[in-house]
């Protein structure tokens, strides 16, 4: 099931950049570029995801998350 | 004395919670939601530039000075009030109620302060009640929370009331309109600070939201730190690099810490300081869109994020569990909660359609308007790690089947439901329709030509949806929940703390022995020339010498043991003392 909704979403994400490829854009900086939310999408999840994992090795502790 | 009357809406709230401990039953709720409503109204017949106003000794004290800023904050507290207190009336317990009551009213009273020295005293009224709000849990470490929640804020207010007093001394001036500068700016910062949790001065709110009570915990989430951010706006209106910094830091700190929570509350904790990130870095951006965007991002936020702590504590009221590692496969058992659950986490991650994209829109506008690129791109990161909380969040708390064994023996209450219901239909109405949004902010003329449904826009935001998306399902065995506490930057106070006070008992004895040396020299000088009784030496010398024995009465352990009671409470209880004296030496030197 995960791997399925994995896949749906890679083919919107695709899609979305394929239809602003089409689409005249005012700016030429990077930001206006139709794969860059891609971009950033990637870089963030694995900046944040190694992050997380980074500090969590640092800052564990043993007992149990109070409820 | 008192020019276009209206009546402080403070007064209606702290006058219902006076009666409240009298009231039971049925008329204890209809009193509740008639005082909550009154002052719901009571702010919509405000207008601009109503005023009530004193002179108390030389000062100009106003109670109530609306104007453009305070009214939006007015209307979105008053409201949140309404759906808090509707919330909430499942409890038996009428002093947490009048407390609430009073904190709301307080928060008021902060926002329509027109003076420094009336919103100071709310100020420290909203500490001192929401203190209430974690200590009426009465439950798991809550009362350490509730003291160092306390202690913190104690420190906040010294910080404000010495930035007050520096700006007092300077311009002869208590008014919240003029200008600060010099160090009552920079205490005022730090004061303000701690309330909007900067990050370093933010672990009071991840303590102790998660160990308030279950309706406290929405009060908490709607006022303390959104009144920080309407002070913050007050005061550095103008903005600056340093706040746009200190709240693109907020907003990526605050996404690192909550991905490693599995306390779901701690989790929607931390990220209050990421989206308070977004409202800082508005302000410091210090346009008049981005103050739009900002006060936008307040009124959104509290929806949102009180719709989640609803949620969650409807979990923890019908599980009695809020752990996530422990929830699962709840979406069944719980329809109402999950899917108002779902539309909040796509108003914070600010999916289009829902509130949170648009205020975040205003503000990536203003960002853009001012050409600050980095700033942008910090604003999507912090969107892309907000979509992977949320997704870690709703999938393992609705859809994973890990918590089969949870028993959800009691359903959430018809009043839990209803306020969760609204607030979800708020949400949807506000992202659909948000010209009622942009109809109550301060600057709404420059809002006349943002259309924040363009096409280019809503794809590339789904387009970033959609990839976070993948990249998740594919690695979702990644992001399992730890199960365990995962300490935060305090640790390294506490350490500090702990090496500075055994440093300074160190150097105590040391200079104790001298003294002793020094003393036993001289009675040993004057007992030989025989003109004093040798009796008071020998009782003396012995009182000292009893004082450096104490401390070897203590092991290493028990020593470190000591010092890990109450670490944090010793920390900000020195560093409140060392800001004290050095106020006290200012104003010495001054004179």
């Amino acid at each position: 099931m995960n791997f399925k909704i994995a896949v749906g979403a890679l083919f919107i994400t695709v899609l979305s950049v394929i239809v602003l490829f089409f689409m005249p854009t005012k700016e030429s900086d990077i930001i206006s570029l139709p794969y860059f939310k891609s971009l950033i999408g990637v870089t963030g999840f694995i900046f944040f995801t190694v992050c997380s994992k980074v500090m969590l090795k640092v800052l564990q502790r043993g007992h149990e998350n109070d409820e | 004395m008192t020019n276009n009357f209206s009546i402080p809406p403070f007064l209606l709230y702290f006058i219902g919670a006076l009666f409240l401990p009298f009231l039971h039953n049925r008329i204890r709720q209809v009193w509740l939601v008639l005082i909550s409503v009154l002052g719901l109204i009571s702010v919509f017949l405000l207008e601009n530039g109503s005023f009530w106003k004193f002179g108390f000794q030389n000062l100009r004290i106003a109670l109530l000075n609306v104007d453009n800023i305070s009214l939006p904050f007015g209307y979105i507290f008053s409201f949140i009030a309404v759906i808090a207190v509707v919330y909430s009336l499942f409890t038996k317990k009428n002093g947490e109620l009048s407390f609430a009551l009073i904190y709301a009213g307080s928060s008021l009273g902060v926002v329509f302060s027109g003076d420094f020295i009336s919103l100071f005293v709310f100020w420290e009224i909203m500490a001192i009640t929401s203190t209430m709000l974690i200590l009426y849990r009465n439950k798991n470490n809550s009362f350490e929370a509730a003291v160092k929640y306390i202690i913190m804020h104690i420190l906040g207010g010294s910080l404000l009331l010495g930035g007050i007093a520096i700006h007092y001394v300077d311009s002869n001036s208590i008014s919240v309109f003029g200008e600060i500068n010099g160090l009552s700016r920079t205490l005022m910062l730090l004061g303000i600070g701690l309330n909007t949790c900067f990050v370093g001065l933010h672990t009071w709110l991840t303590d102790s939201y998660p160990k308030a009570t279950i309706g406290g915990a929405v009060f908490m989430a709607s006022f303390t730190t959104k009144v920080g951010v309407y002070a913050l706006i007050r005061v550095f209106g103008s903005g600056g690099e340093l706040i746009m910094a200190i709240g693109a830091i907020m907003i990526v700190y605050g996404i690192v810490f909550a991905l490693m929570q599995s306390n779901a509350r701690k989790l929607l904790s931390y990220h209050i300081i990421s989206q308070v990130g977004y409202m800082v870095v508005a302000v410091g951006i210090g346009s008049n869109l981005a103050i739009n965007g900002s006060i936008a991002h307040v009124i959104n936020n509290i929806f949102y994020k009180s719709l989640l702590f609803m949620c969650m504590g409807s979990l923890l009221y019908s599980t009695g569990v809020q752990s996530i590692n422990k929830l699962g496969g709840i979406f069944k058992k719980a329809p109402v909660i999950s899917i108002t659950c779902i539309i909040a986490s796509l108003s914070i991650a600010g999916f289009p359609g829902f509130n949170g994209y648009i205020s975040k829109e205003i503000i990536k506008t203003a960002a853009i308007e001012e050409h600050i690129l980095w700033l942008e791109i910090v604003l999507i990161l912090g969107t892309v790690g907000t979509i992977l909380s949320f997704l870690k969040l709703n999938y393992y708390v609705f859809f994973n089947s890990t918590g089969r064994d949870v028993v959800f023996d009691r359903p959430p209450t018809s009043s839990m439901n209803f306020s969760m219901t609204v607030v979800a239909g708020v949400c949807l109405l506000l992202g659909v329709y948000p010209y009622l949004l942009f109809k109550i902010l301060p600057y709404n003329n420059l809002l006349n030509e943002f259309n924040p449904f363009g096409l280019e826009k809503i794809l590339s935001t789904i387009q970033l949806f959609s990839i976070t998306f993948a990249a998740y399902f594919i690695a979702v065995k990644l992001f399992k929940p730890y199960g365990k506490y995962v300490a935060d930057i305090d640790m390294f106070y506490q350490k500090i703390i702990l090496f500075s006070i055994r440093a300074g008992e160190k150097t105590y004895s040391a200079l104790l022995r001298v003294w002793t040396s020094f003393y036993d020299l001289i009675a040993d000088i004057l007992l030989k020339a025989g003109r004093y009784s040798s009796t008071v030496f020998a009782i003396q010398s012995e009182g000292w010498q009893n004082s450096i024995n104490l401390e070897k009465e203590y092991s290493q352990d028990e020593l470190k043991h000591h010092y890990k009671i109450t670490p944090s409470g010793r920390a900000v209880l020195i560093i409140t003392i060392i800001f004290a004296l050095d106020l006290l030496f200012n104003f010495i030197w001054n004179i």
